[in-house]
């Protein structure tokens, strides 16, 4: 299986919490990402500081919620990784 | 393929036209390619983005050289042989910047689809290159130019062939197809480039044929040349569509 860059993770994240209705808990966000804990922590910080994602408070839970500019974010990637992809490089 | 004062005709306008096409499309993929590597800070990514950042700046020196020069050279009232001398100058002056940023553009590619990570292997390419494009502006002929850029560009088209092969995806394809083109379009200029460049070619052409074969062989050389052009408006095309496909499809 070829490994996944930085960008197709992202966009994985992203995309598992578009199809989750935009709102996901930690556990499904580590089983669905296919991440370690370590460096799932590592991307939700950078998402957090990036503004594409948000952490909310569900009943004293927390979950994590994908902002407008995240939604943007996943279109524009596509975009990328449809480009980078065709160079091969 | 050369940045020439003498001998503009519709041809040289169709040229600058594509040029400023092409340059429109290398600065797009340029800046996508600037994104992916915003977004993932892999090397690789930003080096394609300086390459397309290079073609860019090379297609526009070309696209503005070609008017620019000849309103001068054939329009201006009591032009001094002086002037013209200048003229000369300044032409071979945008010749080096041309041919430094193609070739330097080229390598970076061919570089990127070698995989070598080492960075004296890519200073050792640019010295080359910048030797190259010195040695171009004092001597204008296309021939050296443009085989380097075969010899580059071939490398590069066997790679993303290759990368074709593997995913087997129309956007693969046309990337593929635009670099083919491209180099196809630069072995076109080098043939078109030959006869001035080589006196004996010429002396031996005339005496083994007559004078007037050089005639048939400027008729033959323009029909090369328009085919370059040809071959390489459609190498920014087959670009353009992979820019057009991620930005509206989405079929593989």
């Amino acid at each position: 299986m070829e490994r996944r860059n930085r960008l197709q993770i992202i966009l994985d994240i992203l995309e598992l919490m578009q199809r989750k209705g935009g709102n996901i808990k930690p556990t499904h966000l580590l089983y669905g990402g296919n991440l370690s804990y370590d460096r799932l922590k590592k991307y939700i910080k950078e998402l957090e500081e990036k503004g594409l994602i948000m952490q909310v408070n569900d009943k004293g839970k927390t979950r994590y919620r994908i902002t407008d500019k995240g939604l943007n974010f996943i279109n524009e990637a596509r975009k990328i990784k449809e480009i980078t992809d065709a160079f091969g490089l | 393929m050369i940045i020439r004062l003498i001998g503009i005709n519709w041809l040289s306008i169709l040229d600058a036209l594509i040029k400023f096409f092409g340059a429109f499309i290398a600065l797009l993929i340029g800046i996508y390619a600037y994104k992916a590597f915003k977004a993932t800070e892999k090397r690789e990514y930003k080096l394609l983005a300086l390459g397309f950042f290079l073609i860019t700046f090379e297609l526009l020196v070309y696209a503005i050289a070609i008017p620019a020069l000849y309103i001068f050279y054939n329009f201006k009232p009591e032009i001094t042989d002086l002037t013209r001398v200048l003229l000369l100058r300044i032409s071979h002056l945008f010749n080096f910047f041309f041919i430094l940023a193609t070739l330097f553009a080229y390598t970076l590619f061919a570089y990127l689809y070698s995989k070598i990570e080492s960075k004296s292997v890519l200073i050792l390419l640019g010295t080359l290159v910048f030797a190259l494009a010195s040695y171009s502006f004092s001597f204008v002929s296309g021939v050296g130019f443009n085989l380097t850029s075969i010899l580059l560009l071939g490398f590069v088209c066997y790679r993303t062939i290759k990368n074709y092969r593997e995913k087997r995806s129309k956007n693969s394809l046309y990337v593929a197809a635009a670099f083919s083109l491209i180099l196809l379009s630069h072995a076109f200029f080098a043939i078109t480039d030959l006869p001035s460049t080589s006196n004996y070619l010429t002396s031996f052409l005339k005496i083994a044929f007559g004078q007037n074969i050089m005639q048939y062989i400027s008729s033959f050389i323009q029909q090369l040349y328009l085919l370059g052009h040809i071959s390489q408006l459609f190498g920014y095309l087959s670009l353009f569509l992979v820019i057009l496909r991620a930005q509206y499809g989405k079929k593989k």
